[in-house]
């Protein structure tokens, strides 16, 4: 298998506050690849780290090694020569909560494949189809695509910015617990949606709940205090004793 | 409420009796507003006959030969707040957009400084320099006089600048952050987030800011007046010569007094009146009104979006410079002046300062007057301003508390010069009535000045009390304490840096203003202020009156010099302002932490 992150020795700080201290971890192709832990320890950060987000917000100071595979090509991602923007394009991204621009369901896809990609408005028709139908919305908005997309509901919103990040096309994948504001049916829909992608998409998935990453996980990391991450086997979160005993190595990390 | 029926057997009457003074305050201001337009319309009464009003919309001013038109000056008034206003928005918007983003992140704090400190330059500073300064460069490298449309324009475009940055400012950090993120994963870029999406969700504030600073310019008085060379005729050029509604006021007061011309002068402060009003109501719609977004004026590609950034670089260079120029100039010819010859003169500084000896040819006799002048007004507009911001926030419900708080934004939007009009009305009325002999006076010039400056005490009062967490209304009614008691004992106190940061604003404002006093009472030469029913002195007035009437050079470096002292002291004032509300603000958020 190949790689496609190698985060080796990574620092991140804001304010002077160090929230990851020398973490790595690797990301091989396909997946899902399961990121888990205690709540703060810095798995959104982490995320960040990989599409260069963090250095967007006040305060904030990287390094380390970020190392990333894209189009064949190997290379760090805090270069001189690499361009944020030109990465992040490459690398999609669903946050935590879901984050649709103040403008309709369709404008959110095609508004931002226009100004970033630059694509025709047929060709941005096209994936923008093809986006909602793989993200599973395309039945449920394809009557109100002109519509303001705060008028979705919270999944539906979550799975608008899922299909906005896939029409990109991306190489990779970063997920920020995309469930957290679904309900027990539509976390199933995503969950499957997530497996099918994996299919097509190396998907790097942000999760705390120890049953859903073991639905999901083809690897597993743990992420304790200060960034420690540890590689874990996912069959052990298929038994309810191992569950116990991760969980337990959770608490121990933090 | 509860509370006020159940106390209704103690505290009853007190409380009555204190809101019945607080709403008298409130009554106050919505007399105020309701004064001047009464006054305006009294005195334009006799145009209502076709005649009268035909003469008054004609294109000749001849007061001596009988012509009493003023189309001329209404051109001008619009030539000239629409030209600054297109000079300044786009310029405005810039360096807005270069604060939050398009230019390097370092430079974002200093010039909002430099925007800041903006704010706090006296008119008259800027007319002066502009006069000294910019005429002669105007006229050697044009042609003319050099006191023409195009001066006025660029001044008046400085004068509204930080006004429309600030509005813009504060739209933009609300709209900004909350896209940053977002923008960033979607891999668009920071011109791409701002021009592309902030900027079509801010159409609200880009209209607003338009209007607020088409107001400051069509409302500023000194600018077309020291500047636009005040020829009663349409420009055809912008280097021509043309004349503002607001210093036709002015220049009619000071020069001639046949009542003939009353009509037409009342006819002007009806019209600056109404074009008040009128933005003051389109800006109640604009923040009503629900945003109308998508404003895709930019087209798209790459291109524009270039093409934006450097006009951003362009705006951010520009506007420092031209500041930097102007305080420069101010402090090259105005710095050698300072110490205590500027002040005295010949006399004996402490002659003049304890014994009241006379000072011929220095600054003393219109500090003492500028003193006189802010104490006064002050001793009027804070109690009545602090009473009826209470009031407003506090009691007033319903049609009367929206209409009182309509009157107030329209008093605080009402050109100045309106209030020294009101005074010299004033006065003429009483001439023709009970009291012949009444002149304009300090007590006058303070009265309107009090006028001009209540606004900002009673919306900084109301502002900072409604600011205050709910629960703290909710905790004293919780303890028993009678509704005024709560008010004046822990709210009023909570919110004391707000309100106390509005009268330091308030006496900023009054420090500076030139317009109102022009028309109440001052002049050059009264010497020390005697009393109350005297002529005076005051400094703005020092520095417009020597920019126009210099005889010596040694004069003319006398208004630099005073220029710095009154710029000196309006900075520190601001300063102090900026102070007290960024401790309101840390206080509430660490308090609100605690409650
Ligand atoms: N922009 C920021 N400024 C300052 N501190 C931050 C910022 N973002 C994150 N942190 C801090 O970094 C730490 C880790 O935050 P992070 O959001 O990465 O945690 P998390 O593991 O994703 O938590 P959760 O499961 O609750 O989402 C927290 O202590 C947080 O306070
Ligand atoms: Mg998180």
């Amino acid at each position: 298998m190949t790689s496609i992150v190698e985060i080796a020795n990574l620092h991140v700080s804001f304010g002077g506050r160090e929230v990851l201290r020398g973490a790595s971890m690797t990301v091989e192709r396909g997946g899902p690849t399961v990121l888990i832990g205690r709540s703060g320890t810095g798995k959104t950060t982490l995320l960040r780290a990989v599409n260069r987000l963090n250095e967007c917000l006040p305060g904030c100071v990287t390094t380390g090694s970020v190392r990333l595979t894209l189009g064949g090509e190997n290379f760090d991602a805090y270069a001189q020569g690499v361009r944020p923007e030109e990465l992040r394009r490459r690398v999609g991204m669903v946050f935590q909560t879901p984050n649709p621009l103040p403008v309709s369901v369709y404008r959110n896809i095609a508004l931002p494949l226009s100004l970033a990609l630059n694509l025709s408005a047929a060709d941005i028709r096209g994936r923008a189809e093809r986006a909602l139908t793989e993200a599973g919305l395309w039945d449920e908005v394809k009557d109100r695509l002109d519509q303001p997309a705060v008028t979705l509901s919270g999944g539906q919103q979550q799975r608008l910015c899922l299909a906005r990040a896939l029409a990109y096309r991306p190489e990779l994948l970063l997920l920020d617990e995309p469930t957290a504001s679904l309900d027990q049916r539509s976390v199933r829909v995503v969950e499957d949606l997530l497996l099918d992608l994996a299919g097509r998409y190396t998907v790097l998935v942000v999760s705390h709940n120890l049953r859903q990453a073991g639905r999901l996980a083809r690897r597993l990391f743990v992420l304790g205090e200060g960034g420690a991450a540890r590689e874990a086997d996912p069959a052990m979160l298929t038994s309810a004793v191992d569950r116990e005993a991760l969980a337990a190595l959770l608490d121990e990390m933090t | 409420m509860p509370t006020a029926s159940m106390n209704s057997t103690r505290g009853g009457r007190g409380d009555a009796l204190v809101a019945a003074l607080l709403f008298c305050a409130s009554g106050l201001c919505v007399l105020s507003v309701a004064a001047i337009l009464a006054f305006l319309a009294w005195f334009c009464l006799p145009l209502l006959s076709w005649r009268e009003l035909s003469a008054v919309l004609t294109w000749r001013w001849e007061p001596f030969g009988g012509h009493f038109g003023i189309l001329p000056m209404v051109v001008g008034s619009l030539a000239l707040a629409l030209s600054a206003l297109l000079l300044a928005w786009p310029l405005g918007l810039g360096l807005t957009l270069f604060i939050h983003g398009l230019g390097p992140r370092v430079l974002a704090r200093p010039l909002l400084f430099v925007v800041r400190l903006m704010t706090g330059v006296p008119t008259v500073v800027y007319g002066l320099v502009a006069a000294i300064g910019l005429v002669p460069l105007v006229r050697g490298a044009l042609s003319g006089s050099g006191f023409c449309w195009l001066t006025t324009a660029l001044m008046l475009a400085l004068l509204a600048l930080p006004t429309i940055v600030l509005v813009l400012d504060g739209q933009l950090a609300l709209v900004a952050p909350r896209l940053r993120l977002t923008a960033a994963a979607l891999g668009l870029t920071r011109a791409q987030e701002l021009l592309r999406l902030a900027l079509p969700m801010s159409g609200r504030g880009l209209r607003t800011a338009a209007t607020l600073g088409f107001a400051r310019a069509l409302g500023d008085t000194l600018l077309p007046l020291m500047l636009s060379g005040n020829a009663a005729q349409p420009p055809h050029s912008l280097l021509d010569s043309l004349r503002a509604l607001t210093a036709h006021i002015a220049l009619v007061v000071a020069t001639d007094s046949q009542s003939a011309a009353y009509g037409s002068l009342f006819a002007c402060g009806l019209l600056l009146f109404g074009v008040s009003f009128l933005v003051n109501l389109g800006l109640r719609r604009l923040s009503r009104g629900a945003d109308v977004s998508a404003l895709a004026w930019l087209p798209p590609g790459r291109l524009a979006e270039r093409l934006a950034v450097a006009f951003s670089w362009f705006a951010a260079l520009i506007v420092p410079a031209a500041l930097a120029l102007l305080l420069g100039f101010l402090l090259l010819r105005g710095g050698g002046t300072l110490g205590l010859t500027l002040f005295f003169g010949d006399t004996p500084p402490l002659d003049a300062m304890l014994r009241g000896a006379p000072v011929f040819d220095g600054l003393w006799p219109a500090c003492l007057g500028s003193l006189w002048l802010v104490g006064l007004s002050a001793c009027l507009a804070v109690p009545l301003g602090v009473a009826g911001g209470i009031h407003l926030s506090e009691a007033a419900t319903g049609r009367a508390g929206r209409l009182a708080v309509f009157c107030v934004d329209l008093l605080a939007g009402v050109p100045s010069i309106l209030m020294g009009l009101f005074g010299f009305a004033l006065i003429l009325l009483l001439r023709r009535g009970f009291w012949p002999g009444a002149n304009t006076c300090l007590l006058l010039s303070a009265l309107c000045l009090a006028m001009l400056v209540l606004p900002y005490v009673v919306g900084a009062t109301r502002a900072s009390l409604q600011a205050l967490p709910e629960e703290l209304r909710l905790t004293c009614a919780a303890l028993g304490l009678p509704r005024w008691r709560a008010v004046f004992r822990v709210l009023l106190p909570s919110a004391g840096r707000g309100v106390l940061g509005g009268v330091v604003l308030a006496i900023g404002r009054a420090a500076e203003d030139t317009a109102v006093i022009m028309l109440t009472g001052v002049v050059a030469g009264a010497g020390n202020p005697g009393g109350l029913t005297d002529k005076f002195e005051a400094l703005p007035f020092s520095i417009y009156y020597l920019a126009a009437e210099y005889q010596s050079p040694e004069e003319l470096n006398q208004a630099f010099g005073a220029a710095l002292v009154l710029l000196c002291l309006t900075a520190l004032l601001s300063g102090a302002v900026r102070r007290l509300r960024q401790g309101l603000t840390r206080r509430w958020e660490s308090g609100g932490a605690r409650a």
